[in-house]
């Protein structure tokens, strides 16, 4: 894709004469940089479970956060630059709430991605450049659990699903060949590990990796070390 | 000293009963301004979406502006999010609504009407700066005082304070409950001038909406 | 600052004023119209079959002079739009001009649009809501006539942007002198031709002659139908008044 690059990558406003916006490639190659991140949803609720990269022994891995909560009843996960992230979960949450203050309702998982999306497009008027993140969506609204994927173009679109970050591209395949409709929660656990596991440099461990789930009956859920550590058996025991 | 008073009282009486299954909404047709009529043929009645209406008694240019807010609040929904807005939604946004105006009130009494995703019926009325009530049956406007008492000794007699239903019970059917409103109907023209001509009623199931209308006193 | 202010309301109260009312508070910086000046009283709006007919008389009144005898209180607006306005003389030719500018802009942009009666009731409608929003009413009430759709359309509007529709409807004192008889009119005749709209329209104007000061015996009829809309000229009726001579203290 970088054989017809020209000067039209500087501008990030500017189309090149093929009609591509070069800076907004660029962005979704960065996150392709990022840490993995694995999304799937199933008829009992989501999972989202991430890789945490614990570049130093001095470093404290539970200051390392990728999974958020944008409101009861969804989470984020995300890849890319982190503090880019956190300005696209903070609209996430201001609009969630926005939405319950005047509907009293819980917000859509479709339109709090559209809402962020709005955001992530607009970078022209106040950023100098696109935000340089993918995030998955995982929630639950009135209508079923669900999975929603957004990257710096500000396209959203829902998946079974999804990876994101440097290991995505074997991680989607993996998950293209397990995923089935009728996963129960916890299979969705033990495939998301399975598949981190795969993709990671690092040996997986409860405290590299961040879980979390979102179901009917507990909503968003961040899960503890023991609780990671408990998922983890699930693919060791065999 | 000239003052200018942006306020009026146009009549009217609204109401209506939440159901197992239905929902009842009725409105006189009666426009009056002081001692005079200005229309026969107005009911404040509203529909906003298939499940949901709005029915409005108090300062009817304020009504009809809020009842233009509501509609364009309820296309944008269907915009961003997809499909209509529920009526929990609706009964929801109208606090917001109203209470932004806290400082030069919408004159209104609104009353929101509809069934719930489960097809259950809801009703809620309100103050005139947003405060909501949510009960199994409301009334609103001038003959509100007159017909409140009547629906409370008809649906509400067997309740205590802590015993608050949204629905009323099963024994009151629809067309149980027809009969109630138009009869509060009949006897509210009988006493309040402000309240006759025609009473519209608008029945919501999850067959769909049927109206009817039925003649009041026109003195 | 202040003392200009003060100045200006002095200058103010010492100003003589119609209706015995004071437009502006001391220390307001703003003072609108609080009340009418040059007024006219009653319209009457009668629907029939295949149209709609509009009356009103031609006097613009100050306070209860009679000061201007022959003011065209009926505007026609297009070939399905009329408009018949009681109230402050000076805020209608205000709307006058509204509608003026508002029907020169859809000329020019060509696009087929025109007014039509139930869009001018709506835009008008809003207009006096917020002029009423911001304190600064216009001391109008109108009726908007004509054909929607080849359908009779009758529209009635307050100052304060109460709108309403009703198949026969007066304003103002007609409300208790005209609106009675109308009703019982298209009670016993429900489907009204064009000729008996007038006629019933004509005699309203006639009730209120013999009952309110500020009207008179010269009128103004508007008539929409499928052939267009006509504002008539300038007409006159005698007043009946044998029977007065009944009332004791008359002569």
């Amino acid at each position: 894709m970088f054989m017809t690059r020209s000067e039209y990558d500087r501008g990030i406003n500017t189309y090149s004469p093929e009609g591509r916006l070069f800076q907004v490639e660029y962005a979704i190659e960065a996150i392709k940089l990022g840490s993995t991140a694995i999304g799937i949803q199933t008829k009992e609720g989501c999972v989202l479970a991430v890789e945490k990269r614990i570049t130093s022994p001095l470093l404290e891995p539970s200051s390392i956060e990728k999974i958020w909560k944008v409101d009861e009843h969804i989470g984020c996960a995300v890849s890319g630059l982190i503090a880019d992230a956190r300005t696209l979960v903070e609209k996430a949450r201001v609009e969630a709430l926005s939405h319950w203050f005047s509907y009293n309702e819980r917000m859509s998982v479709e339109s709090v991605s559209q809402a962020v999306s709005n955001l992530a497009i607009g970078y022209g008027t106040t950023l100098s450049r696109p935000f340089g993140v993918a995030m998955l969506f995982a929630g639950i609204d009135h209508r079923k659990p669900q999975l929603w994927h957004m990257d710096p173009s500000g396209t959203f679109i829902q998946f079974d699903a999804k990876a994101i970050g440097s290991g995505s591209e074997g991680a989607q395949q993996s998950l293209q060949e397990v995923y089935h409709k009728d996963f129960t929660l916890k299979e969705a656990l033990k495939h998301a590990v399975t598949i981190l596991k795969q993709v990671m440099e690092e040996k997986i461990n409860s405290i590299n990796i961040e879980i979390a789930t979102v179901t009917p009956e507990n909503m968003y859920h961040l899960l503890t070390p023991k609780e990671v550590e408990e998922v983890l058996t699930l693919i060791t025991e065999k | 000293m000239g003052h200018f008073d942006p306020y009026d009282d146009n009549g009217g009486t609204v109401a209506a009963i939440a159901g197992q299954d239905y929902v009842l909404i009725a409105s006189d047709s009666r426009l009056s301004t002081g001692s005079t009529i200005l229309s026969r043929f107005t009911p404040k009645i509203y529909p906003l979406s298939k499940v949901t209406v709005f029915a409005c008694a108090g300062f009817h240019g304020d009504v009809l502006t809020l009842v233009k807010q509501l509609e364009i609040r309820m296309k944008l929904y269907v915009h961003e999010h997809g499909e209509e807005m529920s009526t929990k939604a609706m009964m929801a946004l109208l606090l917001p609504t109203l209470y932004g105006r806290r400082f030069f009130p919408y004159y209104v009494r609104p009353i929101v009407a509809g069934l719930d995703r489960e097809g259950r019926g809801l009703v809620a009325s309100y103050d005139p700066i947003g405060t909501p009530e949510f009960f199994d049956y409301v009334i609103q406007g001038s003959a509100e005082n007159l017909v409140h008492p009547f629906l409370n000794n008809q649906i509400g007699a067997k309740k205590t304070l802590s015993d608050v239903p949204i629905q009323a019970p099963p024994e009151l059917t629809l067309e149980k409950a027809v009969k109630l409103l138009k009869d509060s109907f009949l006897a509210a023209a009988e006493r309040d001038v402000y309240t006759g001509d025609t009473v519209t009623l608008m029945a919501i199931t999850a067959k769909g909406t049927e109206t009817t209308e039925y003649q009041l006193r026109r003195d | 600052m202040a003392k200009r202010y003060d100045i200006n309301s002095a200058l103010l109260r010492d100003l003589p004023l119609i209706n015995g009312s004071h437009s502006s508070a001391v220390g307001q910086p703003k003072a609108h119209t609080q009340s009418p000046s040059v007024s006219g009283t009653a319209v009457i709006g009668v629907a029939f079959k295949g149209g709609i007919v509009l009356a009103a008389d031609t006097v613009g009144s100050y306070g209860t002079l009679c000061k201007l005898r022959t003011i065209p209180r009926l505007l026609r607006v297009n070939k399905s739009t009329v408009l018949a306005m009681s109230g402050d003389y000076a805020d209608f030719q205000y709307i006058e001009q509204l509608i003026a500018k508002k029907t020169m802009q859809d000329f020019c942009s060509d696009d087929g649009y025109e007014w039509t009666p139930k869009s001018l009731h709506s835009w008008l409608t809003r207009i006096l809501y917020n002029a009423r929003s911001k304190f600064d009413p216009l001391w109008n009430s109108y009726v908007v006539g004509g054909l929607e759709d080849g359908v009779p359309y009758l529209g009635g509007l307050t100052m304060l942007g109460i709108s309403y529709t009703a198949p026969y409807m007066a304003t103002g004192f007609g409300r208790f002198i005209a609106q009675p008889f109308l009703a019982d009119q298209l009670e016993k005749n429900p489907e009204m031709d064009e000729a008996a709209a007038r006629e019933v329209a004509i005699h309203s104007l006639r009730l209120l002659y013999y009952r309110n000061r500020e009207s008179s015996n010269k009128y103004q009829l508007t008539v929409v139908t499928k052939d267009g809309s006509v504002l008539e000229p300038i007409k006159e009726f005698e007043g009946v008044w044998d029977t007065a001579l009944m009332i004791r203290g008359y002569d």
